[in-house]
């Protein structure tokens, strides 16, 4: 039996949408790795930067998520989880290779911030951007990613990182305050 | 006009809070559409998951650990969802089973493929030796009910993956052990896991429960007291009235709620970090050898060469001396088998038998009371653990299990116990096999450790980023690896081994460093070897060294308090025990102990 030609026929489009109550019932992991694998791995990869500590870091919050799954609240979003499970490990792994650069400004306060009196951050900057994203400290670009890229609203990052939506909102607008520096 | 502050308009941009303010300013407006902008091109540039598809391994990885929640699973088997979770889960236990020839290691990239090692065994068991036939069939349980779906496909009996093995040699010496090790347990309302952990912590052997028997172990609650009776016996009195037993096999003390265990637990097998020792051959020979010592050294020299020797081992079935056949085979079955590691120490000999007549229920006091009874040293891990932590009712002559209730560890050497914080990463060289762990786990450790032996830079890198990331699992077989490949690979093995004890902060403890590797001089070796009595507890490391007159220079701050329960210590053992859990270590300088980074006495004592 060759495994590959095998998957090839697996009924996917009937996962993909399966709710993920029926798929935790069915205790699907495979499924739930298929369905959440892609934003997992597209969150790490944006904190960690490296493909090869994404892929492994991704892998790693699946197995964690496993190996935790009592701890999961049913109620809860399960994708969400995953993301708070695989923003800790990034975290960590950073924080253990000693790459977690040290913030200044861990509080909340309000930051100093003029009104923007034109576009700086461009598309055409694209990769520009990216970069400055990558260079942002750990907890600002959480929550851009987390906000950007996988599109969770401020009361569900506030969840997913377990800070307040007000919280939340400072984060980002100060992620904003450092991108135009950086960028300008 | 006052305008609002940036936040506020910020607020209003991205949809977070309406202002009425920004809404009819035009100036204000201007502003929040400019961040509105920005918001896009961010959300243009970060947007969208990644296309990145899970790498096979995950699958594999995710099918050995069985999906469980809180509550039972909704009883609905026909379920489109079930069934799909079905042919999953059936097609990672194909993936596992039928790897296709090559092996991916994490980061999905294709590296050398690597002989299953079920095919040998198959092969074996369809050969014509009797002999060979009840080998293989000895060392195929130890792969688990994950080889039987290959059974089948081989037309042999999937029974076979899942069979009791037969009990052996190292079966026997278990079943001594637990005959005459004592033990003093005293427990309320446990589960069956935790009581049994306390079995496992004071034996060293390996203790499964059998599911199918006892499906729900930690549902029962277990008051189980008895003081320095053989652990056979307290097996007995604590299993006997509920009905259950326990039996040896394979190297594991299973308990259960049959005459004989339903299953041997998860599958398992061992890490093959090395092929075809050139030496095995020969050593392989000498085991026929008329004198009895090279017949000895060759059989030792063999089990270190682990899976190295395997083939050699198998061939050796074949020599016409029968004293080959019998120490191959012997050998052949400790390879196929998990190792129990039950080393004792001189110190825990002192311990035994000993009564602790209220001590209190602080750490402090009872180490005390134990030092001065048993005259063994303790020293806790200094800034991590202190002399008045609750120990709550300390067990008679129990000192793992008292100290397990106050979530700390004892760190046994020859003359001195560390007391540690449990979980502290402190692991130990000392090699008694292969590493056994799930299959797939050995099979991305094997190809790993065979990428960064390999002579291609590419894969070196690669396969170092992965050991990197599989962490102190890696430890044991790049430390065998190390061992016994040639000398550049070896040295990138010792390089990772390294990298990866650092980067887990984990210390080594049976590892000889600083001082140790040092060349000394006889009054340098009295100077470690003096005996310190009498320390008052709550002194730095330095004014220890002060109160009993060794010359010091401490390169590193080391400010916590040392508490030391001794009634004689040597000064070598106190240094290591107080240095090194804490990434530190020492070196003698003359006759000056200096006391630095464990970096940097690496870096100033040559190997």
């Amino acid at each position: 039996m060759n495994p590959e030609a095998a998957r090839s026929t697996l009924p996917m489009e009937l996962l993909a949408d399966a709710p993920d109550e029926v798929l935790l019932r069915a205790g699907d992991a495979a499924a739930l790795a298929r369905k959440y694998y892609g934003p997992v791995y597209g969150l790490v990869r944006r904190l960690l930067r490296d493909p090869a500590d994404a892929r492994d870091a991704a892998q790693e919050t699946f197995l964690r998520a496993v190996a935790h799954l009592k701890e999961f609240q049913p109620g809860r979003s399960f994708r969400n989880w995953l993301f708070a499970i695989a923003a800790n490990h990034a975290r960590d792994l950073l924080r253990r290779r000693r790459q977690l650069p040290l913030d200044p400004a861990t509080g909340e306060s309000l930051p100093e911030l003029t009104l923007p009196d034109a576009r700086l951050l461009r598309e055409e900057d694209r990769e520009r951007l990216l970069a400055a994203v990558d260079r942002l400290p750990f907890d600002l670009k959480v929550a851009v990613a987390l906000h950007f890229q996988q599109e969770l609203s401020y009361p569900e990052i506030g969840e997913t990182l377990g800070i307040s939506v007000n919280a939340v909102r400072i984060r980002l607008y100060r992620a904003l305050g450092a991108l135009r520096k950086e960028l300008s | 006009m006052r305008h609002p502050d940036p936040l506020e308009v910020h607020d209003h941009a991205w949809g977070f809070r309406p202002s009425a303010h920004v809404s009819s300013c035009a100036e204000c407006r201007r502003a929040a559409e400019t961040a509105e902008s920005e918001r896009d091109a961010l959300r243009e540039a970060l947007a969208g998951g990644s296309a990145e598809a899970p790498p096979e391994t995950l699958f594999v990885r995710l099918a050995a650990r069985k999906l469980r929640r809180g509550r039972a699973p909704a009883a609905s088997p026909l379920s489109l969802a079930g069934m799909a979770a079905g042919i999953l889960s059936l097609l990672a236990l194909g993936f596992l089973l039928f790897p296709g020839g090559a092996v991916r290691d994490p980061r999905g990239a294709a590296t050398q493929p690597l002989p299953d090692p079920l095919d040998r065994l198959i092969a074996e068991f369809k050969g014509p030796s009797a002999e060979r036939r009840a080998l293989a069939a000895a060392a195929l349980p130890s792969f688990g009910a994950a080889a039987a779906e290959r059974l089948r496909k081989e037309g042999l009996d999937p029974a076979l993956a899942e069979a009791v093995p037969a009990s052996g040699l190292e079966d026997a010496a278990i079943v001594d052990l637990l005959k005459s090790r004592r033990i003093t347990i005293d427990l309320q309302n446990a589960s069956l896991p935790e009581v049994l952990e306390v079995f496992e912590r004071e034996s060293g052997l390996r203790f499964v429960i059998d599911r199918k028997s006892i499906p729900e172990p930690g549902a029962e609650r277990i008051s189980f007291k008895v003081s320095d009776i053989v652990m056979d016996g307290a097996l007995r009195l604590m299993l006997g009235p509920r009905w259950r037993s326990h039996v040896v096999r394979g190297g594991i003390v299973f308990v259960t709620g049959g005459d004989v265990p339903a299953v041997l637990g998860p599958a398992r097998a061992p890490v093959r970090v090395l092929r075809d020792a050139p030496e095995a051959k020969a050593l392989a020979a000498a085991l026929g050898s008329a004198d009895p010592k090279e017949r000895e050294g060759a059989e030792s020299s063999l089990r270190l060469l682990g899976f190295g020797a395997e083939a050699a081992l198998w061939d050796s079935l074949d020599s016409d001396d029968p004293e080959v056949r019998s120490r191959a085979g012997k050998l052949l079955r400790r390879l196929c088998t998990p190792q129990p590691v039950a080393r004792s120490f001189p110190v825990e000999e002192k311990l035994r038998g000993a009564t602790v007549a209220g001590p209190g229920a602080r750490l402090g006091a009872y180490l005390e009371v134990l030092a001065r009874e048993t005259g063994a040293s303790f020293v806790l891990d200094p800034g991590r653990v202190g002399p008045s932590l609750e120990v709550g009712s300390p067990s008679r002559d129990a000192l793992r299990a008292t100290l397990r209730r106050a979530k700390l560890q004892a760190v046994f050497f020859d003359d001195v116990i560390l007391v540690a914080r449990e979980g502290e990463p402190i692991l130990r060289r000392e090699w008694n096999g292969p590493v056994w762990t799930a299959p797939d786990e050995a099979r991305r450790l094997e190809s790993l450790v065979e990428g960064l032996s390999s002579t291609d830079a590419g894969r070196q890198e690669e396969a170092f980023r992965g050991l990197l990331s599989a962490g102190l699992s890696a430890i044991e077989p790049l430390d065998e690896a190390s061992r016994a490949l040639e000398p550049a690979a070896a040295a990138r093995c010792r390089a990772a081994r390294r990298r990866i004890l650092d980067q887990e902060g984990a210390w080594m403890a049976d590892e000889p460093s600083g001082a140790e590797l040092q060349p000394l001089a006889p009054e340098q070796r009295a100077l470690l070897d003096r005996e310190l009595s009498d320390s008052p507890a709550g002194l730095t490391l330095g004014k220890l060294l002060d109160h009993h007159g060794i010359p010091h220079r401490m390169a590193v701050k080391l400010d916590v308090p040392v508490h030391a329960f001794t009634r004689n210590l040597k000064a070598g053992s106190l240094l290591k025990v107080l240095t090194r859990p804490s990434g530190l270590d020492f070196y003698l300088d003359g006759g000056t102990v200096v006391v630095d980074t464990a970096a940097r006495v690496r870096a100033a004592v040559p190997k």
